[in-house]
């Protein structure tokens, strides 16, 4: 179920609808390099989805791969009229994710390997060692409280704060009504805040006072 | 007065219709707890808004590495483009498979009644000759000769007069 996002929207690389549907037809006539360039358009957020909500990297890779394809092998039955491509996308690694929550228990986090995972996000080209102490703390402190999370309030932070979907885009990936969108993400900043409590307090004035 | 603790959420992300807006704005004003609550709300989300689009970035070595295995899985038939080179080359090998098997089968096609290839002949093996003179001291001499210049001259040898005949060749049969 995908309905959102029917307006114009932009692929990672600046490339919108119109430009995806090219992409579409040329995977359709056999030209591998666009499946290549579809996936090099989608698959780091979609693999920053599947790590928001899984919290491992390998099971973020696993459902990486599958999604990726599962949507390849069956591209004909992506309908633009329908939503958009990057919504269809969402759609199935959400599902995907669920499927992988049910054939294993979600593994403890290693926090170690869940902070210093990947690029660190880009910080302010003249930052002292005491801002960028401050942004590791928060990033940790903020990677403990989203592990605390139930897995439907963590997929909705994910999507609202990790993709920026809006709660009715949030609904049609969730599929869910746009009401219970809105108080999964209600409820997950009411669990971050008790998370963080006052830590994520001091955390977030160090972090802005630098 | 009643607060508008549950809106707060959705007025930051400015998901609230005009009229639900406007009543957050107005009661934030003036009642210091929900006012408190709307500060805390907002930095929680800057904090997100800040940390959720780099978390879990992948490298691109990553994302590299599992876009092979995608392909084969999803794109069997385009398999990095070794099928449809393969498909290109078809024909040059099947031509060649065809010459090769016309070359065998066209000269019995021909002549259906020819007999049989045979092998071609070896020549023989030289022979090892052993004469010997008569009243030399020494022994037999061994040579080698090939077989047609044994042969002429076993026919053509007069003996002389007075003469032992010419002993027979030690070894006259072609060496195995």
């Amino acid at each position: 179920m995908y309905k959102a996002m029917t307006d114009v929207t932009h692929m990672p690389d600046g490339r919108d609808e119109t430009g995806v549907q090219d992409l579409i037809a040329r995977c359709f006539s056999g030209d591998q390099m666009a499946y290549a360039e579809l996936y090099h358009a989608y698959a780091a957020r979609l693999y920053r989805l599947a790590y928001s909500i899984l919290l491992d990297v390998q099971d973020a890779e696993d459902v990486l791969q599958e999604v990726f394809i599962y949507a390849f092998r069956r591209l004909r039955q992506y309908d633009p009229v329908r939503g958009a491509f990057r919504t269809w996308l969402y759609t199935i690694t959400v599902s995907r994710c669920r499927n992988m929550r049910r054939r294993k228990l979600l593994p403890l986090v290693d926090l170690g390997e869940l902070l210093n995972l990947g690029q660190e996000p880009a910080g302010p080209a003249q930052e002292t060692p005491e801002a960028a102490l401050a942004r590791s703390d928060v990033r940790d402190a903020l990677a403990r409280a989203l592990a605390g999370l139930s897995p439907r309030l963590r997929e909705a932070v994910a999507l609202r704060y990790g993709q920026g979907l809006t709660y009715r885009e949030m609904a049609d990936v969730l599929d869910c009504p746009q009401k219970t969108a809105e108080s999964r993400i209600r409820l997950a900043h009411a669990a971050l805040m008790e998370a963080l409590g006052p830590v994520g307090e001091t955390l977030l004035e160090e972090l802005w006072g630098f | 007065m009643r607060h508008v603790d549950h809106l707060l959420t959705a007025y930051l992300h400015r998901e609230l219709p005009p009229h639900l807006r406007q009543r957050v704005e107005c009661h934030t004003r003036v009642c210091d707890r929900c006012h408190a609550a709307l500060v805390r709300e907002r930095e929680l989300a800057r904090l997100l808004e800040a940390q959720m689009p780099a978390f879990g970035n992948p490298r691109p070595a990553q994302l590299a590495r599992l876009l092979p295995g995608i392909l084969d899985a999803a794109c069997p038939n385009m398999a990095r483009g070794t099928q449809a080179e393969r498909w290109r080359t078809l024909p040059g090998v099947g031509m060649a498979l065809l010459m090769l098997v016309l070359a065998i089968v066209a000269p019995a096609l021909a002549s259906p009644h020819a007999p049989g290839m045979a092998a071609p002949s070896q020549p023989a093996p030289y022979l090892l000759v052993a004469t010997a003179t008569p009243g030399s001291t020494d022994g037999p001499v061994f040579a080698l000769a090939s077989p047609t210049a044994v042969a002429q001259r076993f026919e053509t040898a007069t003996e002389p007069a007075g003469l032992d005949p010419l002993p027979a060749p030690i070894a006259a049969t072609p060496i195995q």
